[in-house]
């Protein structure tokens, strides 16, 4: 038996404003991947370690050089708004 | 009631590397916003994280320095949030291995040790930074800081008033710039602390309900902030209220602090593994050798400075505040044999240059060796006090070493008793009428050409010399 | 030479034909212009055609032959999957989200491919953000299965697949998080590698699920595929997680041969769910390998059967965070009249991804999600280790695995798209490969009663590149004669 998904709280925790009838099918949706998903739960793992990284190695790190930074202007063009060499973000609800 | 405080800080401190954490942006303070950034650190759509080694080193330097047990295998994890400061909507972080355990600082209160302990430390990316002013609608977001590696520091909640966070706050910043791993200047928001408060009746031992209070970036507002919290957790109390546990604002213009609006949802960071940051492993030969490369820490130098070298306590601290002083002073006392008058100089006359210049100590132009060339001149009588002020000016100004200045602005000690006589016999000739005055009797123009013979001399002589020429030469016109 | 159709050339003839001089890059590429412009309004296999950049790097190409300097890639026409960026090409990972977005960089994969003299004919379509496989989920269009229009080429590279089947480029580069590469290559009868996790640089692959993808190529023959592997394979500085491998060429591998090669079949994989037509071709390229030389014998993979939920709540789980950045603040869409932050995102967000891709979202915050973590994220993470463990034993025995790519082949356009959990459950042979981090090719090895095309997977130990690509040599050398 699966447990009711919370979806509004996963929604607002992944930032998506979905309309009634959108998470009304989301919901059906998500019931039968759940289910699926839920079959690993009676799975038993024993003392198995997770993995921490799929590639055994260890110790992958750059020096400490500075490369060049982008110009403002390039570091900002995909914005479709930007002021003051900045980008713009609506005012914060705090 | 009366209520004890029980606080825990988090330190954040960026490291000075030369470069961000995860990409070749450099690390510096102020400039254009935007103008440090890269597809990386901007989070563009592909880009990838590669570990900055100079910014791990840097973290377990931090935790040795700070009497950590250092994790051989430590790896990085995501701590997911939105927030527009935050381009990727996720913070490269540390959660349950981080490089530093379990270390502890000493900290020195009215006399009295006390040992605060730390949980943890681990290294993670900073954030950008939101330009709120004079804008009503919107914020401008400047990702320059984005990457900056960061260390948090977490205690224990060990600490049980306003002066102890402090004096931790403190000692834990002096012991990073001597690491050398952060410039730890608080004005720039290069060391930033939260603080976690919670209040108890006197006589109970259980916990109260704390909050937090976020970036406050200077130690006078660190101990106002824990002051009002005190005061005002006992007030709820007091008044049958009960403390919510919360996150607020403090207002350093106000002196007051206020709760800040969150979502329930917001402390549900859904932390995993970081799959693009391979694990680190390391052996204990390199974190022996990481200790090895550390600097002596200030607790060591104190003893030190206040034991053998007989430095008063607050001279010591003066110039523990300071690396580039420290080490210019070890330098000098060692060369002189000579700490106090090192010490002397370095307080009264080389910080008060620095003052008037605007400069730092590690801007000084010179390194200890000459410093303490110069006080072995003065040890040794080749220089005035007042010449040595003079020389120590020049060194400053010039590349020279204390000797070469002294013997080229003509600084050098007159020490033979004929040369001096010479000087202060043509001095009366030319005086004859105040020679005349003192031999009537007038005692007061004594002071005069004691004056005019230390001027022809500028001052390379002793005083006390030219006072007793001028006074035998005097005597023998009497008689 | 009036006769010769260029587009039906491999890399390799075409490569040959290059150096002799009987043709030149430049028209080599205009044949290519020309059949996109004539057919792919049928396939729907290109995003983006970039004439002007593929014509101009062609001249460069041919240039570089003239002087004796090209390689095996100079002056090949090749396709990119719209999910690996180059600097000022659109990159749109086939989402609203990015339809404007231009990358300011070239991925390393895609730098290399180019530096090594390769013409960019355009970016071809996938899955949005590479979540599906059918190439249906795409904002933009619905590619065509070459082999039958009605039919779906696979996916998510479903675009790289049908643009190397439909002769729109001579070969392509894709991404496999899941099977991503070598579902369409099997789907479209195309020869698909998804390398061993690490050899190829994830740098400008927009990511999917990180510890899982891996850029590939996708060519009409094994040795194809292994000059562009050559080329695409080694470490880079900008991913941290890409592995330095011992210099080696691929491309001369192939012919080795599978003479006393210890070939395992897991059981699991030859189970109920597969078309009868899949298993038979699957069944008659095992013999044709023991008629090779080779050893082939079943045996058990027991936690093969979790690797489908395992796989999804991983790469869910991944996803959701690493398409967490798309706020509409920094680059691509941006919702109209949002007074707020908040607001801002969520709508954006709302608005900007496709329902798929909401899917994996949703599902893998809820594995994440504080009270959930252990029993999806945590235990999928141990079903990793103990996948992982069982690939290791049987490496132990076998030189190679084989399977199945697929359960069925090419199905309808629209025939599973309203059902997650079926498109879901098709994985089943691909996904356990991108777990464990190994090797896989999927060589065409039969057709099915409406002729269409059934692939062979053979997986192989990390880094055991040159192993599978020999494997799948000798059965495309014993199938094509």
């Amino acid at each position: 038996m699966t447990e009711k998904i919370p979806l509004q709280y996963i929604a607002d925790l992944s930032c998506l404003a979905l309309e009634e009838d959108e998470k009304k099918a989301l919901a059906a949706d998500m019931a039968d991947i759940i289910a699926l998903m839920d079959t690993i739960k009676d799975i038993d793992v024993g003392d198995a370690p997770i993995t921490e990284h799929i590639s055994g190695v260890r110790n992958i790190m750059r020096d400490d050089a500075v490369s060049g930074s982008m110009a403002a202007e390039k570091v900002l063009s995909n914005a479709s708004v930007r002021l003051e060499g900045c980008f713009v973000v609506p005012k914060l609800m705090e | 009631m009366p209520y004890l405080p029980t606080i825990g800080l988090e330190i954040h401190v960026e490291l000075s590397t030369g470069s961000k954490l995860f990409c070749g942006c450099p690390v510096s303070f102020g400039g254009e916003p935007n103008s440090r950034c890269c597809p990386v650190c901007t989070s563009v759509p592909g880009t990838l994280p590669v570990l900055n080694r100079a910014a791990v080193q840097y973290a377990i330097k931090a935790g040795l320095a700070l009497n950590c047990e250092i994790g051989l295998f430590s790896k990085f994890d995501r701590k997911n949030y939105f927030y527009p400061d935050l381009p990727k909507a996720y913070q490269i972080s540390q959660f349950d291995l981080p490089f530093c355990l379990d270390g502890y600082v000493d900290i020195e209160l009215n006399g009295e040790q006390k040992r605060i302990r730390i949980e943890r430390i681990h290294l993670e990316e900073d954030a950008g930074k939101l330009v709120h002013d004079g804008l009503d609608k919107y914020s401008l977001a400047d990702y320059n800081r984005c990457g900056v590696p960061l260390i948090e520091i977490v205690t224990k909640p060990d600490i049980a008033s306003a002066q102890e966070a402090k004096a931790f706050v403190e000692k834990v910043r002096l012991c990073l710039l001597y690491a050398g791993v952060s410039d730890c200047k608080m004005e720039e928001g290069s060391m930033r602390v939260d603080v976690n408060t919670s209040v108890r009746p006197v006589g109970t031992d259980e916990l109260g309900t704390r909050t937090e209070m976020k970036n406050l970036n200077s130690i006078r507002s660190i101990v106002r902030c824990i002051e009002s919290e005190t005061a005002r957790q006992a007030s709820v109390l007091d008044s049958g209220g009960r403390v919510v546990q919360e996150t607020r604002r403090w207002d350093d213009n106000k002196g007051e602090s206020r709760a800040m609006r969150s979502k329930e949802n917001a402390h549900d960071y859904r932390y995993f593994p970081e799959p693009d940051i391979i694990p680190a492993e390391f052996t204990q030969e390199q974190i022996e050798a990481l200790r090895a490369s550390l600097p002596k820490m200030p607790h060591e130098r104190y003893l030190e400075y206040t034991g053998k070298m007989g430095l008063p306590g607050s001279d010591a601290n003066q110039i523990l505040e300071s690396v580039a002083l420290a080490d210019i002073f070890e330098d000098a006392a060692a060369i002189s044999a000579n700490p106090r008058t090192s010490a002397s100089l370095i307080i009264v006359e080389i910080l008060r240059r620095l003052n008037d210049m605007g400069l730092s100590p590690e801007q000084i132009p010179f390194d200890g060796a000459a410093l303490g060339k110069l006080v072995k001149m003065m040890d040794e009588r080749q220089i005035t006090a007042n010449n040595a002020k003079k020389v120590l000016t020049l060194m400053f100004e010039t590349k020279d070493s204390p000797d070469k200045i002294a013997k080229d602005n003509g600084f050098a000690v007159i020490s033979d008793v004929a040369g001096i006589k010479s000087v202060v016999s043509d001095i009366l000739k030319q005086n004859e009428k105040a020679v005349g005055e003192y031999l009537a009797g007038n005692a007061k123009t004594f002071g005069f050409l004691m004056g005019q013979c230390v001027g022809a001399l500028s001052g390379r002589a002793d005083p006390q010399v030219v006072r007793a020429v001028l006074q035998e030469l005097l005597q023998k016109g009497q008689d | 030479m009036a006769a010769l159709d260029m587009t039906k050339l491999t890399i390799k003839s075409a490569h040959d034909l290059l150096a002799k001089k009987e043709i030149g890059a430049v028209e080599l590429t205009e044949a290519f212009l020309d059949r996109i412009t004539a057919v792919d309004s049928d396939v729907c296999a290109y995003l983006t055609v970039c004439a002007e950049l593929a014509l101009k790097q062609a001249g460069e190409a041919q240039k570089a032959i003239d002087a004796g300097s090209g390689g095996m890639l100079c002056g090949i026409p090749v396709s990119i999957k719209d999910n690996i960026c180059i600097e000022g090409v659109r990159t749109t990972c086939a989402s609203k989200m990015l339809e404007n977005f231009i990358p300011p960089y070239t991925a390393t994969a895609a730098g290399r491919v180019m530096d090594a003299g390769a013409v960019v004919l355009g970016k071809v379509n996938m899955d949005e953000f590479a979540m599906g496989g059918s190439t249906e989920t795409s904002y933009y269009k619905k590619t065509k299965n070459p082999h039958d229009l009605s039919r779906v080429p696979g996916g998510s590279s479903g675009g790289s697949a049908a643009s190397v089947a439909a002769n729109l480029a001579l070969g392509s580069l894709g991404s496999d998080t899941g099977g991503s590469i070598r579902q369409p290559a099997a789907f479209c009868g195309v020869v698909g590698l998804k390398p061993t996790y690490g050899l190829v640089s994830r740098y400008g692959l927009v990511a999917f699920a990180s510890s899982l993808d891996q850029i590939g190529p996708v060519a009409k023959t094994v040795e194809d595929s292994a000059i562009l592997l050559d080329v695409i394979g080694g470490k880079d500085q900008y991913d941290g997680t890409s592995i330095e491998v011992p210099e080696t060429s691929y491309a001369a591998s192939v012919n080795a041969g599978v003479k006393g090669l210890k070939i395992g079949i897991p059981r699991q994989y030859l189970a109920s769910g597969l078309d009868e037509a899949v298993k038979s071709a699957v069944l008659n390229a095992v013999r044709e390998y023991e008629a090779l030389g080779a050893v082939a014998e079943e045996f058990d993979m027991p936690s093969l059967k979790h690797a489908v939920p395992a796989y999804y709540l991983i790469s869910s789980a991944e996803a959701s965070s690493n398409l967490s950045r798309y706020d509409g603040i920094k680059y691509g869409f941006r919702a109209d009249g949002c007074e707020s932050y908040g607001e801002l995102v969520s709508k954006t967000r709302a608005q900007g991804f496709g329902r798929e891709v909401k899917r994996r979202i949703l599902l893998g915050t809820y594995a994440l999600a504080s009270g959930y973590y252990d029993a999806y994220y945590k235990k999928a993470l141990q079903i990793r280790t103990l996948i992982r463990r069982e690939f290791e034993r049987a490496f132990e025995k076998y030189d190679v695995l084989i399977s199945p790519t697929t359960p069925t082949t090419a199905y309808k356009i629209g025939e599973n798209i309203q059902n997650p959990l079926t498109m879901y459950l098709a994985d089943i042979y691909t996904v356990a490969v991108n777990i464990a981090g190994l090797p896989a090719i999927s060589v065409p090895c039969g057709a099915d009663e409406n002729k269409l095309p059934i692939g062979l997977s053979v997986i192989g130990r990390p880094f055991g590149e040159a192993d599978i690509l020999k494997t799948a040599a000798a059965l495309e050398r014993a199938l094509c004669g």
